[in-house]
């Protein structure tokens, strides 16, 4: 979870390559912005700027669809 | 014509045989409605997050093909009516996100493993050839442009 780091910066800013893995098929990367229960952590946590915010919650809905990730998870059986 | 990409989750209990039958039977649909197939992937039997129709596991193939804007909707009613496809996605890409690679189904015979390999090793030798052809280019901009900078490097390398 190096991204959830204090300084707000956007990780996706002037980062080409890293906006380009903002794709369902990239399911293991989006992990690191949904929470154990599954659930989508919001921006101002993750620094993550709104036009990429926007992104990533519309291809995590489509991973979701999918079952590449989960509508809701319990940690305790994971 | 459009372009777009479908990944469907195949019954974990169909073997090779009858996928590679689902495989072609979606590509003859495809190409009846004047599409074209441009990419298949199969990423194989992977674990659900969830239990679609109490399966825990399920074989994800992916493709990527041209198809008029109203011909979709057939294809997602034949997706639908499938009982073998436990789910499916239809999204919409751009012709840049088409990715390079085989339309063909990939066989997975030992015979095919070495040829596939060579391929590889094809492709990795034109890279570098490209590169040094690059680097060839370069130093003779270099050297019209600023011919002390080009001596000093010459110098370095040497």
């Amino acid at each position: 979870m190096a991204i959830l780091s204090n300084n707000r910066i956007c990780p996706f800013k002037e980062d080409a390559d890293l906006i380009k893995k903002i794709d369902y098929k990239e399911y293991k990367f989006l992990r690191k912005f949904i929470t154990e229960q599954g659930k989508i952590i919001p921006a101002h946590v993750t620094g993550v700027s709104a036009k990429y915010q926007r992104l990533i919650t519309s291809e995590i809905k489509k991973a979701r669809v999918l079952a590449l990730l989960p509508f809701s998870a319990d940690p305790r059986y994971n | 014509m459009n372009h777009y990409e479908t990944v469907y989750i195949v019954h974990p209990a169909i073997q090779e045989g009858r996928l590679n039958d689902i495989i072609t039977k979606f590509h003859n649909k495809i190409s009846k409605l004047k599409g074209e197939v441009l990419y298949l992937e199969n990423w194989g039997k992977k674990k659900l997050a969830y239990a679609i129709e109490k399966q825990k596991y399920g074989t994800f193939v992916m493709c990527q093909y041209s198809l008029d804007s109203q011909a979709v909707k057939e294809i997602s009613q034949e997706l639908e009516l499938n009982p073998n496809i436990l789910r499916y996605l239809i999204s919409k890409i751009e012709s840049l996100d088409v990715k390079e690679g085989s339309n063909k189904l990939e066989i997975k015979d030992k015979a095919d493993a070495p040829k596939s390999k060579e391929v590889e090793n094809d492709v990795k030798e034109e890279s570098r050839t490209d590169k040094v052809e690059v680097n060839e280019a370069s130093e003779e901009v270099i050297e019209n442009d600023k011919e002390s900078i080009s001596e000093d490097k010459i110098e370095e390398d040497a």
